[in-house]
C-alpha cells in the first residue's frame, strides 16, 4: 500500500469513527414518538349540548379552532372541548421537540467530546412552522384561486413543487464550500424563503390538523444529512410517507376492517397516529441498537 | 502538460495527524482536545503543537472553557481549513490514482516529525 494510500484509509478511518460517535437521534426519535402517541389525550370530547343543532349554522362554524389553525383539523377530530389546547400542544411539541434535541446533542458533546452542528435542524424546523402557521392562511389571502387555493392544484401545486425544486437548487448552492460569505447568506435566505412558500403550499392540503408531523419528518430527514446516516434517512422517509398518509387520508378506514370503529375523537385521532409514533419508536430501538453494536 | 499532484500538498496539512485533526474537526461542530487525543493516539503534548501549528496557519479555531470545574479545549475547523483539507484529499487521491496506473509516487507522505 502506498503511503497516499495509507492516509486515505486513515482520513476514512477517523471520519467513520467521528461519525458514529456522535450520531444521537435515538433521543429525538422516541421523544417525538411519545408525544405523538400522547397527543390523543388532547382530544378531549365536547358534550353534545355544546353544539346547537337547531340555529341554522353549522356545527363546524360553531367550533373555536383555536390560537394554531394549522394545528387543529376538520372532520371527526374538531368536536372537542378544548380546541386550544390541541394548538398549543403541537406548538409546543415542535419547540420543546426540537429545542431538547439541540439540547441533547449538546450534552452528549460534553460527554463523547464530538459534536453535531444542529443549527441546520432549528432552521428547518423554523421554516416548515413558518409555512404552516403563518404562510398558509398569506398563500390563501394573496393567491388568487378560482374557490380555494385547496380546490385548486393547477395553482398550488406548482407553487408547491415549483418552490420545493428552487429552494433545493439555491440551498445546495448556497451551501458549496467555496461561495462567498455575502453570497451564501443570501443563497441561505433566498432558499429558506423559498422552502417556507413550499411548506405554506403543502399545508394547503393539511385539512387534518396534523401538520406537525411534517415538520418532525423535515427535521428528521436534516438530521440525516447533518449526522451522515443512511438508517436515520431511511427512518425518516418512513415517518415522513406515515406523517403524509395520517394528514391525508381516513385512517379510519383501515382499522374499520379490523373491526375496530371508534366515534369519539380521542380513539379516532389515536388511530390517525398510531402509525406515525411506532415509525420512530421502532426507529429509536433500531437506532440505539445500530449504535451499541457498531461501539 | 498537467500540473504533478505533489503540488497540490500542502505541507501545514501533509501530515498524518494533523490531516487526521483536520479530518475530524470537519466532521463536527467542534471536538474536544481529550477526544483527538484518544482517536489519534498522541500524547498531550504532541496533540497540542500539532494543533498549534494548524491554528498559526488559520486552519482552525480553539476554544478554552470550562465544563463545570473541569477545563476543556474544543477545536473547530474554519473555512480555509475545509478548503485545505478538501485540497489535500484530492491530491492524495490523484496521486493513488496514478500509482494505480503505473506511474512511479514522487513524494511519500512524511511522517509524525514531531511525535
Amino acid at each position: 500500500m502506498t503511503s497516499a494510500e495509507e492516509l486515505l484509509t486513515d482520513v476514512q478511518t477517523l471520519r467513520r469513527r467521528a461519525r458514529r460517535d456522535r450520531r444521537a437521534s435515538a433521543f429525538p426519535l422516541l421523544l417525538f414518538g411519545v408525544l405523538i402517541l400522547a397527543a390523543p389525550l388532547c382530544y378531549v370530547p365536547m358534550e353534545p349540548v355544546e353544539l346547537d343543532f337547531t340555529s341554522g349554522v353549522w356545527y363546524m362554524d360553531q367550533i373555536p379552532e383555536g390560537p394554531f389553525p394549522a394545528f387543529f383539523g376538520i372532520g371527526p377530530f374538531v368536536a372537542v372541548k378544548y380546541p386550544g389546547l390541541i394548538g398549543w400542544y403541537w406548538f409546543l411539541v415542535i419547540v420543546v421537540g426540537f429545542v431538547a434535541t439541540a439540547w441533547w446533542y449538546r450534552r452528549r458533546a460534553l460527554r463523547i467530546g464530538v459534536e453535531t452542528d444542529t443549527r441546520a435542524y432549528l432552521v428547518s424546523a423554523g421554516a416548515a412552522l413558518a409555512g404552516f402557521l403563518l404562510g398558509v392562511p398569506l398563500l390563501k389571502e394573496l393567491v388568487p384561486a378560482r374557490n380555494t387555493l385547496y380546490s385548486t392544484p393547477s395553482t398550488n401545486l406548482p407553487i408547491l413543487f415549483g418552490s420545493a425544486a428552487v429552494a433545493a437548487v439555491v440551498l445546495f448552492w448556497a451551501t458549496r464550500r467555496d461561495r462567498a460569505d455575502i453570497l451564501r447568506a443570501a443563497g441561505l435566505l433566498l432558499g429558506l424563503l423559498l422552502a417556507t412558500v413550499a411548506f405554506a403550499a403543502l399545508g394547503v392540503y393539511l385539512i387534518y390538523g396534523f401538520s406537525a408531523l411534517l415538520i418532525v419528518a423535515a427535521g428528521l430527514l436534516v438530521l440525516a444529512w447533518l449526522e451522515r446516516s443512511v438508517l436515520l434517512g431511511g427512518i425518516g422517509v418512513v415517518f415522513g410517507a406515515a406523517a403524509l398518509l395520517a394528514n391525508l387520508y381516513d385512517i379510519e378506514n383501515l382499522f374499520y376492517l379490523l373491526g375496530w370503529i371508534p366515534d369519539q375523537p380521542q380513539p379516532l385521532v389515536l388511530q390517525q397516529l398510531l402509525l406515525p409514533a411506532l415509525v420512530l419508536l421502532a426507529g429509536s430501538a433500531i437506532v440505539a441498537l445500530s449504535g451499541r453494536s457498531a461501539r | 502538460m498537467t500540473e504533478h499532484p505533489t503540488n497540490g500538498l500542502d505541507d501545514v496539512v501533509h501530515q498524518k495527524h494533523r490531516l487526521g485533526i483536520l479530518t475530524v474537526a470537519a466532521e463536527s461542530k467542534r471536538v474536544e482536545f481529550g477526544y483527538l487525543r484518544e482517536a489519534l493516539e498522541l500524547t498531550a503534548g504532541n496533540l497540542s503543537r500539532h494543533i498549534t501549528v494548524l491554528e498559526e496557519a488559520d486552519l482552525l479555531r480553539v476554544e478554552k472553557g470550562y465544563d463545570g470545574r473541569r477545563p476543556r479545549t474544543w477545536v473547530s475547523i474554519t473555512a480555509a481549513g475545509r478548503t485545505a483539507l478538501a485540497k489535500e484529499i484530492a491530491a492524495l487521491r490523484t496521486l493513488v490514482d496514478r500509482h494505480d496506473q503505473g506511474r512511479p509516487e514522487t513524494q511519500p507522505a512524511q511522517g509524525d516529525r514531531t511525535g
